[in-house]
């Protein structure tokens, strides 16, 4: 393997190296300021084509004419410098360049001096997050930037995490930022339409990523014009580095698993609680099972002589093994730069059969061919497979029956999960027809329904898959026109295909057609073929206008193709229970599933100036034109535009002259405005008034309206106004970035509301009604603490405030309800953050009758007693006994608090000691609430199994708790059939995200074993959480990035405890 | 090497042109004229639906759009599986097991509010099949040319049956009061006449019950004189699409509900002869099928009037069906209709009870992707007669007594009803429905057109026609968004 490398490399050493015609011989050594030889280093002639490079031992040889008595020294990352020949052996070191001035960074379309930057732009260096126990590398961006927030919603594997920049942008849209890798626009988010995750981001291998630039105001997204709302992330892949080869390969492993998971009642006090429901119910049985009043219907069981007391958390969740290997292959001569790399990583995550699974190939090249064409290209290749169970954790289904997060508490721990015979417990499984009729676990001995399905047999027969095959790749050329002029044409595709396979099982469960036999077992598979064609060619023109005045010029096109053509299949009836794919053998074909055809096409022309004044004062303007196929005819075309204006106030004299210049180092002033678009809101075809089609009985063709179009339809409009101030002081050793945000919203699009009398399709039309703001102050604070030979410690912090209004939603709607699939939760109301929770108010328990205490409207409080066999007197008026109307929710609920955080960011430590290295990093989130709508479930009275807390219920006169009195099925006291505020908790919350542990093999042991250097650590993801919060986990979202209905914890599990190790080496 | 040196020796020639803007230029005009013929990219056509500009274009897509309204008026969520379920479990007939919160378990024991999912679909779905059958209403109107006169008229009809079948069940279910309480006096729900394609006229108050029985009617008489006779071709088209008997079958029940009996008469003699066998002399040939479950198990018989279509690719949908509710989400009440000691073993519908013990389950419809679900037989024909018959005359009519006997003995021939008075008579009728119509959505209906209470069952109380949970509310998105839309109180 080596010995190819180093021979591929050669090869690549090769190109484009000139013959000379001799005169002199002059060689030399060149160092780095330690002493160490640099490889590759250019040394060239000044008034002659020649020049050579430094070999592994950093040492040069160069025929030059005798007339020729200057070199000159160029090396990445290093000061030029230009030496006189004296002898003919030299000896150089070079000196590093100040990384901190000289620093490029990319910014839309080019790049940019960091220095000269006066937009707002954070930078998360790819180092920061290769070795995290994620899948995708946007799970690993939490608390790592102001303003940039990013919450994991749940604990399934590669579920996309929710990415909000400077507040969420869009009511109903996507919040999540324009991504784009090497400049072509990516794929992002869930892909998969079936219930196991898979998101598109998770194809990439987080340890390609060299860094990743988060534009947040207008001044730095304008260019991005329609597609800048919600920021753009730019990621940049490694490319090779001057020098000889760089073979490198990372490997960790790990181990996943829950924390913070329910405690519920064990079978002894189950028993007790629901036959105690049941004599408080004090009723003829609804179950209609012939037991007389009050009796009770839950009774111990024993299997083989052992007592049933079954933990089904122990049966769902699991600890996960994973692993990552990582292996790079990089290097560059003055030609050609190129990086290679593979990376495989298999992830068991904390649900049992929940597993991840990458292989990915990328190749990076850039070649210099002549000195005004420069060529280059990246092709990536990956496979991203998921494997999960039905979670019930993604959005839309945290009420599904066979949801492992819910099943995994709820279920009876007095029931087993096996029959003695050790075949699985479910209802009559000797008889097709009572087996149907159930679709139930086995009651072992209770005379009721003690379960939904048996997660058991669910967990070892379903089987769920989603599989991406994504390539993305580039190709791009580089004119040097004139000095300065550089055309620049790239074109790139990412091409995705998405196989989704979904077996259920037909014994039990949701394959279960409960009625017909014969149908039972269903299969349904889906192929999507996802296409972004994307082709860019822009001009940039640098110059100078005497010594002070610096431009930059940029104009440009682009034009981008987004195509979906998806198709699917289900079948049922299966023969055999031998099979389980979808290509064995059913009798009965279904419906299609998931058929789509649809696009898009963005057309687009942009410009760009950036100028400054010695340094001292900088402007920079964008603009940008855009077609977008999506918007209504006449509206296809919107014009987006941004700047900046950036004072260096301590470049000025007076400034320098003052103290001030003792205390800082620099002092920067920045403003900018500007007016960017979102057009994620805007379904491909959503101007348009059209007709589908399906089928009524036996071979009647329908059409029917089936989409009321708005034909003023068009992009969503932010206008953003920062303002801030950077400095830096002692020494550079402490860096502030201080800055203030606002971004009005307008246009943005709603589904505004029909009455749904009306009759409109889906009952809505969108249009862009909806008017909002985001505010808030961001913070950081970089500081070097100390910097020795031996101990160097930095620590990074930052914070961001956000405060979201919606002004106005659209003529005659001011509010508009959130549903968590089932259940009403959330309202957006104009006056009030988005997705605000909208619950009934309660007031606890009524000490002298154990009742839940409901407050109406009025401010009335109701009692509520389940057990009144009269159903129109449940509810009681508390102070005078009479019958009071029922809480609704629609009429009685009232806004309990807001879902989005107040403030939000991180705060990171690193610290090493010689060769001993320490870091950690913290995200926290403050001032929102969450709704824990589990703990509704959980306190259920139904069935349902409770968490210990139930042990409090009130039980006679004068008990003073929280928990009412227990009557069964009784699922309206504690919030299960519509939310209660009793549910709502503070959602703050401080998460260590990760510690870092590790050590540096000392150099002369690592050259002994052949290493240029090796790193072990060990890692904890998650390890700590500080709040209050009484779920499993306070950053949990069911809901997704939904802006309607956030911050919603409802039957979903929340993330993984992972601990690994790990090993960087560099050969 | 060879490569790189190629490449370099290219260059170097067209570095030769000495004029490197030739290139630089001449790729931009490329690009640029690549992207300008890409314009036409900014108005991509659907590939999976059809424009409205061209959906009523030809007679095929019109007469897909008929089907379009009989489709959604089959929807799961109304009358192809849950408005027949809500409308039995209501009844004293039928007890939860499952106590699942999303499978008429607030219907069942009258704690449904108006933000609840059950009561917001089935009137969404209802108003949207009232819709699609407006938007076809106003597509005939407008496109004249594409239809001749008689077809065009036929599609009208068929959808203004439709409507008028939707707008009876919706007055019925959200209707503050029975028609029969207040003869129509109370407030009953929106009246939607005109087609929907955007936001206007989205305020719209409600019509009083008579006013919306008044243009049930008037729907109903317009489709009885358009409709045809009978369909050609296949036998399924005269049960899953409305015929002249359809419209004068749906007229009886509808007069039922407002005690009108001279007219059930009238329009029940339209197709029922005088005497037995009873028959239809006109249009579709109904009568009884000679065993019960023949209805239910081959569907397309003369029987069924009108019956909305099942099948594998066109089902009602999870959690909707009527065989799912009958045999996992409810069972047979013990004490109610089963244990009516007159329904005999011998009766070919009482085989039909699954189990021998508690839960009883009720194998009426037992796949509900193939049943169809039936809205109106021909035995509830002679049942409305026999009733309307023995509600305007005195002692037990020996017509009406026929009728009942008709449907009692074709299901079990052993016996002969002998009601011995008036009362006698309608309360045998009254009972005679409970049993043959069990599960097909009928006992609601029959309550409240009586405007008697809901009966007790289980540890529920009776439900007094007065008090609020006797209807259902109205459902909060309509309040909120339709300004003159008040809740029922």
């Amino acid at each position: 393997m080596r010995k190819l490398i180093t021979s591929t490399i050669c090869l690549l050493l090769l190109f484009g190296q000139l013959l000379a015609q001799t005169s002199k011989t002059v060689s030399g050594k060149v160092m780095d300021e330690k002493g160490n030889p640099l490889v590759g280093v250019t040394i060239s002639a000044s008034g002659t084509s020649k020049k050579t490079v430094t070999d592994f031992k950093g040492t040069f040889t160069l025929t030059l004419p005798l007339s020729v008595n200057k070199l000159r020294l160029e090396y990445v990352g290093y000061e030029r410098t230009d030496v006189t020949i004296k002898g003919d052996a030299l000896v150089v070191s070079l000196k590093r360049e100040d990384e901190s001035l000289g620093e490029v960074v990319v910014v839309g379309y080019g790049t940019q001096k960091k220095k000269d930057i006066t937009a707002s732009i954070a930078t998360i260096k790819g180092d920061n997050i290769k070795n995290a126990p994620v899948q995708s590398f946007d799970q690993a961006l939490s608390g790592k930037a102001a303003g940039v927030n990013v919450s994991l919603p749940n604990g399934v594997l590669n579920n996309p995490p929710i990415i909000r920049i400077r507040g969420a942008n869009s009511i109903t849209g996507s919040t999540q930022p324009l991504i784009v890798i090497d400049g072509v626009p990516t794929f992002q988010g869930d892909f998969s339409t079936n219930l196991s995750a898979n998101n598109a981001l998770g194809t990439l291998n987080p340890a390609d990523i060299e860094d990743i630039q988060i534009l947040k105001d207008a001044a730095a997204s304008a260019i991005y014009g329609s597609r800048a709302a919600n920021g753009v992330m730019l990621i940049t892949t490694k490319k090779g580095k001057q020098g000889k080869a760089k073979v490198t390969y990372d490997v960790n492993v790990g181990w996943s698993s829950p924390f913070n998971i329910f405690e519920v009642l064990n079978a002894a006090d189950y028993i007790s609680i629901k036959n105690e429901g049941l004599r408080n119910l004090n009723q003829a049985n609804v179950n209609s099972s012939g037991q007389p009043a009050g009796a009770p219907l839950f009774f111990p069981a024993t299997i083989n002589g052992q007592p049933v007391d079954t933990k089904w958390s122990d049966y769902l969740y699991q600890t996960g093994f994973q692993q990552n290997h990582s292996l790079t292959v990089s290097g560059a001569n003055e030609y050609t730069k190129y990086y290679f790399s593979a990376n495989y990583n298999n992830q068991e995550g904390m649900l049992q059969t929940n597993t991840f699974d990458r292989k990915q190939m990328r190749m990076n090249v850039e070649h210099k061919a002549t000195n005004f064409l420069k060529l280059g290209g990246n092709f990536n290749y990956s496979r991203g497979t998921t494997f999960s169970p039905n979670s019930g954790s993604l959005p839309g289904t945290p009420f599904a029956t066979a949801g492992t997060a819910r099943l995994a508490f709820v279920t009876a721990p007095n029931v087993s999960p096996y029959l003695a015979d050790g075949r699985y417990n479910i209802m009559g499984i000797d008889d097709a027809v009572m087996r149907n009729s159930f679709n139930q676990i086995g009651r072992n001995n209770n005379l009721t329904n003690s379960g939904f399905v048996n997660p058991v047999l669910v967990r070892d027969l379903n089987v769920i898959s989603s599989q991406i095959d994504q390539i993305t790749a580039n190709v791009n050329a580089e004119f040097k026109l004139l000095k300065g002029l550089y055309f620049r044409s790239q074109y790139g595709v990412n091409y995705q295909t998405v196989e989704d396979k979904t077996f259920y099982n037909a014994l039990h469960g949701d394959g279960i057609q409960t009625t017909a036999t014969t149908d039972d077992g269903l299969a349904f598979n889906t192929i999507g073929k996802y296409n972004i064609t994307n082709f860019q060619n822009t001009i940039t023109y640098d110059f100078k206008l005497g010594s002070n005045h610096t431009f930059n010029l940029l104009a440009g096109h682009e034009e981008q193709h987004v195509k979906t053509d998806r198709w699917g299949a289900s079948r049922s009836g299966l023969s055999d229970n031998f099979f389980n794919e979808f290509q064995g053998n059913f009798t009965i074909n279904n419906a299609p599933v998931n058929n789509s055809i649809t696009e898009n096409y963005l057309l687009s022309f942009f410009g760009r100036v950036n100028y400054n004044y010695n340094n001292k004062y900088f402007v920079s303007a964008n603009v940008r034109r855009d077609g977008y196929s999506a918007f209504a005819d006449g509206k296809k075309w919107g014009t987006f535009a941004g700047g900046s204006l950036g004072y260096s106030i301590s470049e000025e004299n007076f400034w320098q002259k003052s103290f001030l210049a003792k205390v800082f180092d620099n002092f920067k002033l920045r403003a900018s405005y500007g007016q960017v678009g979102s057009l994620t809101s805007v379904g491909n075809f959503a101007s348009l008034s059209t007709f589908g089609s399906f089928q009524y009985g036996l071979g009647n063709p329908t059409l029917f309206f089936n989409q009321a179009g708005n034909k003023d339809l068009k992009w969503e409009t932010s206008e953003k106004l920062d303002l801030g101030v950077n400095f830096s002081f002692l020494k550079n050793r402490l860096n502030v970035e201080l800055g203030y945000y606002n971004a009005n919203l307008s246009d943005l699009i709603i589904d505004v509301p029909t009455p749904p009398s009306l009759g409109i399709p889906g009952n809505t039309i969108a249009a862009n009604a909806a008017t909002a703001y985001n505010r808030g102050i961001e913070l950081q604070i970089g500081a070097e603490i100390i910097q020795k030979k031996d101990i160097n410690w930095s620590i990074n912090f930052n914070i961001a405030t956000q405060n979201n209004e919606v002004t106005r939603l659209a003529p005659g709607v001011t509010e508009i309800i959130g549903t968590t699939q089932l259940e009403r939760t959330n309202i957006t109301r104009v006056g009030h953050p988005q997705g605000s929770f909208f619950l009934i108010k309660t007031n606890g328990v009524d000490p002298a009758t154990g009742r839940r205490v409901f407050v109406n409207n009025a401010g009335r409080e109701i009692l509520f007693d389940f057990s009144n066999p009269v159903a129109a007197n449940r509810w009681t008026f508390r102070d005078n006994g009479q019958v009071a109307p029922a809480i609704d929710l629609s009429r009685d609920g009232y806004i309990a608090g807001n879902a989005l955080p107040k403030a939000f960011g991180g705060f990171s430590s690193n610290f090493s000691y010689k060769d001993f290295d320490f870091s950690f990093d913290i995200y926290y989130s403050l001032g929102n609430s969450v709704y824990f709508g589990s703990r509704a479930g959980l306190l259920d009275q139904r069935f349902w199994n409770n968490t210990t807390e139930v042990l409090n219920r009130w039980q006679k006169a004068g008990d003073i708790t929280n928990i009412p009195r227990v009557v069964f099925n009784d699922n309206i006291s504690n919030g299960s059939a519509n939310p209660i505020d009793a549910n709502l908790f503070n959602g703050n919350f401080a998460k260590i995200r990760t510690i870092t542990f590790g050590y540096t093999l000392p150099k002369v042991i690592a050259e002994k074993v052949k290493f240029s250097s090796a790193r072990f650590y060990i890692q904890a993801f998650n390890p700590f959480v500080l709040t209050n919060y009484p779920g499993a986990d306070p950053e949990i979202s069911v809901n997704g990035g939904s802006g309607l209905t956030p911050g919603v914890d409802r039957n979903s599990v929340g993330q993984a405890r992972t601990i690994n190790v790990g090993l960087n080496v560099i050969f | 090497m060879l490569f790189s040196k190629s490449i370099n020796k290219f260059f170097t020639m067209i570095m030769n042109i000495k004029n490197k803007f030739i290139i630089a230029s001449s790729i931009t005009i490329a690009s640029l004229s690549i992207a300008s013929c890409n314009k036409e990219n900014l108005n991509p056509i659907p590939q999976t639906v059809i424009s409205d500009a061209s959906a009523f274009s030809t007679p095929d897509r019109i007469l897909q759009q008929v089907f379009g309204v009989y489709s959604q008026v089959k929807n799961g969520n109304f009358l192809g599986g849950r408005t027949h379920v809500y409308n039995d479990v209501r009844g004293e007939d039928w007890v939860n097991v499952t106590g699942n919160g999303v499978t008429a378990l607030g219907v069942w024991n009258y704690s449904i509010v108006s933000t609840d999912n059950q009561v917001e679909n089935q009137w969404a779905v209802a108003y949207s099949a009232i819709n699609r059958a407006n938007v076809l209403l106003q597509g005939i109107d407008a496109n004249s040319s594409i239809l001749n006169a008689n077809l065009a008229n036929r599609y009208r009809a068929e959808a203004r049956f439709c409507r008028a079948l939707t707008n009876f069940y919706l007055v019925n279910c959200y209707g503050r009061r029975p028609f029969n309480a207040d003869a129509g006096a109370s407030l009953g729900i929106p009246l939607r006449v005109n087609a929907s394609t955007g936001s206007s006229g989205a305020a719209l108050a409600r019509s009083t019950v008579a006013q919306v029985y008044s243009a049930i009617l008037d729907d109903l008489n317009f489709a009885e004189t358009n409709l045809p006779l009978t369909y050609a071709g296949s036998s399924d088209s005269n049960t899953v699409r409305a015929h002249r008997n359809s419209a004068i079958a749906l007229k009886t029940r509808v007069y039922m509900h407002m005690n009108r009996w001279n007219d059930v008469i009238t329009e029940g003699n339209k197709i029922v002869s005088t005497s037995a066998p009873f028959q239809a002399s006109s249009g579709v040939a109904h009568r009884l099928n000679a065993a019960f479950l023949t209805t239910f198990r081959t569907y397309n018989t003369t029987e069924s009037i009108f019956s909305l279509p099942m099948t594998n690719l066109n089902s009602p949908g999870g959690q909707n069906g009527l065989a799912l509710y009958h045999n996992a989400e409810f069972a047979l009440n013990p004490t109610g209709i089963i244990a009516e000691a007159g329904w005999r073993t011998a009766d070919a519908r009482r085989s039909l009870i699954v189990n021998a013990v508690a839960p009883f389950r009720y194998s009426k419809f037992n796949d509900d992707l193939n049943n169809y679900v039936p809205i109106i037989r021909y035995s509830e024909v002679l049942l409305n007669l026999a009733e309307a018959i023995a509600r305007t005359t005195s002692g037990v009519d020996s017509r009406a007594l026929s009728l009942l006997n008709a449907v009692r003995q074709r299901s079990d021939a052993g016996v002969t009803l002998a009601p011995a008075t008036n009362a006698d008579l309608i309360n045998a009728i009254l009972l005679e429905r409970r049993i043959e119509f069990l599960g097909e959505g009928i006992r609601a209906l029959d309550i409240q057109r009586q405007n008697i209470a809901f009966p007790a069952k289980g540890s529920l109380q009776p439900v007094l026609p007065t008090t609020l949970p006797y209807v259902w509310p109205i459902p909060a998105s309509e309040i909120l968004y339709n300004s003159l839309a008040v809740p029922n109180s």
